[in-house]
């Protein structure tokens, strides 16, 4: 095993979590493993100097490299992964460290960009996924996947890890990990030369439906609707037609629904157990009704900093 | 002239089939052994207006990972639809399971991709496809033939049945193709080698321990309203 590639994905030029949740565990593995763990990062320029805090985090975070691959093409759309702006990258590093792992926070966009990069390079792909170490087994390491439905699979591993894994892993799942913040960078332009066609964007509206969902019991329903508003859910989103972002629920479990949700939370007295991302134990109504105003001071104080 | 191409599994995935009648003449590819269930979702896609409808199955499909699936439907769609540039060719691919699918057949065909997509329509000869990001819904646009994955959409099917209707696409399907991967012109052992890649559920004990999804604890609210916004799921933007 040689080398283990995260990739980073960034939100308004930070690192998000997610990603930091995954290069912790990649961290793990690759101490017991005896593996090159790179921290990938897709940038349309290198930083400049004192722009450099991305690089410092990572290595603080575990990276034993820190790979910024630039490409013109990114612009300032770094932060929002595609196939189109991000593939390039992440493909010109994959060719150049031939990977065991390729790791990616469960993202949006990720979910649209790691099954095309296990597909190109004809690696298995785990959705939603657990990277444990295995001392006992041939590989050293377990890899399952979770599914919509079922309990977890295991990604069978008689021989070893005699292909590539790609694994794209959800918000919550692994803690941080502490490295040197005296990385290793290297800079490696993305060659300009596109993954393929695609997509061009044209722009963008205001989103008029839902990008929240709360459910919840009757005897919550004034909670719930608090934290709808503040979550900026729009109409009934008990009921949600489409993909959301953020799914609430207020009675500890998961909601049983087919909408797609980027982060999962529960909220009650029972929420530890709960099958979500993110969990907060008390009582549903208090905290709700706690979560609904610390959101909302968020934004005013976004809102403050902007004016 | 447009046409499209829905590809099914599911009951869940006719989100497929509606978004594709709106856009061109459809053909349903259901990938799947023979049952009842697939008889009636195969026949709803009918009622919406699908004027083909393709059920591909083969004992090799069985064991195969997503890689291998997406190889079998590039081989099937290439046989079904011959040159994919001749007519402007969606194919549209539901959102269920891994999601894996779709971004894989795109890459075994060379299209271009979009995921959680929310709508679409043609305009002008190119697909105009939406989703959204952060708070906002972009806009997207590429000349087909392209492969859009959709977002789990329950949107009335009688507006989709009646644009396939008006634009003259509805005939009097009642049948089925049955296909293999012969058929189809995909050799069986293209597909066997990825069984060493596909997951199972654990069937003998002994192994590794099945991992538990167990959810990160939060110590407060604001706490987890600051996840939330280092998440980008909680801000103000753009």
């Amino acid at each position: 095993m040689a080398n283990v590639l995260t990739v980073i994905e960034l939100h308004e030029g930070r690192v998000l979590p997610v990603a930091l949740e995954v290069l912790g565990q990649a961290r793990r593995l690759s101490t017991a493993l005896g593996a090159t763990l790179y921290a990938v990062v897709p940038l349309g320029r290198a930083p400049r100097y004192g722009e450099d805090d991305i690089i410092a985090v990572l290595g603080r975070h575990g990276a034993d490299k820190v790979v910024l691959v630039t490409d013109e093409a990114l612009g300032d759309r770094a932060g929002a992964m595609r196939w189109g702006t991000h593939g390039a990258s992440i493909l010109t590093i994959a060719e150049a460290l031939p990977p065991a792992l390729v790791l990616f926070g469960a993202t949006a966009g990720a979910r649209d960009v790691a099954p095309r990069v296990a597909a190109r390079l004809g690696a298995a792909y785990l959705h939603e996924g657990w990277v444990e170490l295995a001392p006992s087994t041939e590989a050293g390491l377990a890899l399952w996947e979770q599914l919509d439905e079922g309990g977890p699979r295991a990604l069978p591993l008689p021989d070893g890890l005699e292909f590539p894994v790609v694994a794209t892993i959800p918000p919550g799942r692994y803690e941080l990990a502490q490295g040197a913040e005296d990385v290793e960078v290297e800079i490696v332009p993305a060659s300009g030369r596109g993954a393929g066609a695609d997509f061009e964007e044209l722009g963008w509206q205001a989103d008029p439906r839902s990008r929240a969902a709360v459910y919840g019991p009757e005897a919550r329903e004034g909670a719930r609707a608090a934290l709808a508003e503040a979550l900026g859910a729009v109409g009934d989103a008990r009921h949600p037609t489409e993909a959301v972002r953020v799914m609430v629920s207020l009675d500890g479990a998961r909601p049983a629904t087919a909408v797609r949700a980027e982060v999962q939370v529960a909220i009650g007295p029972a929420a530890a157990e709960a099958a979500a991302h993110y969990a907060l134990v008390g009582d549903a109504a208090e905290q709700a009704a706690a979560l609904a105003a610390a959101v909302a001071r968020i934004r005013d104080g976004e809102a403050e900093g902007r004016s | 002239m447009s046409r499209a191409i829905a590809l099914v599994r599911n009951a869940a995935d006719l989100v497929a089939a509606r978004v594709a009648v709106g856009l061109g003449d459809t053909t349903v590819i259901a990938l799947a052994p023979d049952s009842p269930a697939i008889e009636e979702l195969l026949g709803e896609t009918r009622t919406l207006g699908a004027t083909r409808c393709v059920r591909l199955w083969d004992e090799a499909l069985a064991s195969t990972d997503y890689l291998g699936v997406a190889i079998a439907l590039a081989g099937t769609i290439r046989s079904v639809c011959g040159e994919l540039a001749s007519t402007a060719t969606v194919i549209v691919c539901g959102d269920q399971g891994r999601g894996a699918v779709g971004p894989a057949l795109a890459e075994r065909l060379g299209l271009p991709h979009l995921g959680a997509v929310i709508g679409a329509e043609l305009v002008d000869g190119r697909l105009v496809a939406r989703r959204r990001e952060g708070e906002v819904v972009r806009l997207y646009a590429a000349k087909p033939p392209v492969v859009v994955h959709v977002s789990a959409v329950v949107a009335p099917s009688k507006e989709a049945a009646s644009a396939a209707e008006a634009a003259g696409w509805t005939e009097a399907v009642t049948t089925t193709e049955v296909w293999d991967l012969a058929k189809a012109g995909v050799p069986a052992h293209e597909l066997a080698y990825r069984r060493r890649y596909r997951t199972e559920h654990p069937t003998t004990e002994g192994g590794a321990p099945a991992p538990a999804a167990r959810p990160r604890l939060f110590s407060s609210a604001a706490a987890l309203a600051a996840r939330l916004r280092d998440d980008g799921l909680c801000g103000n933007e753009p």
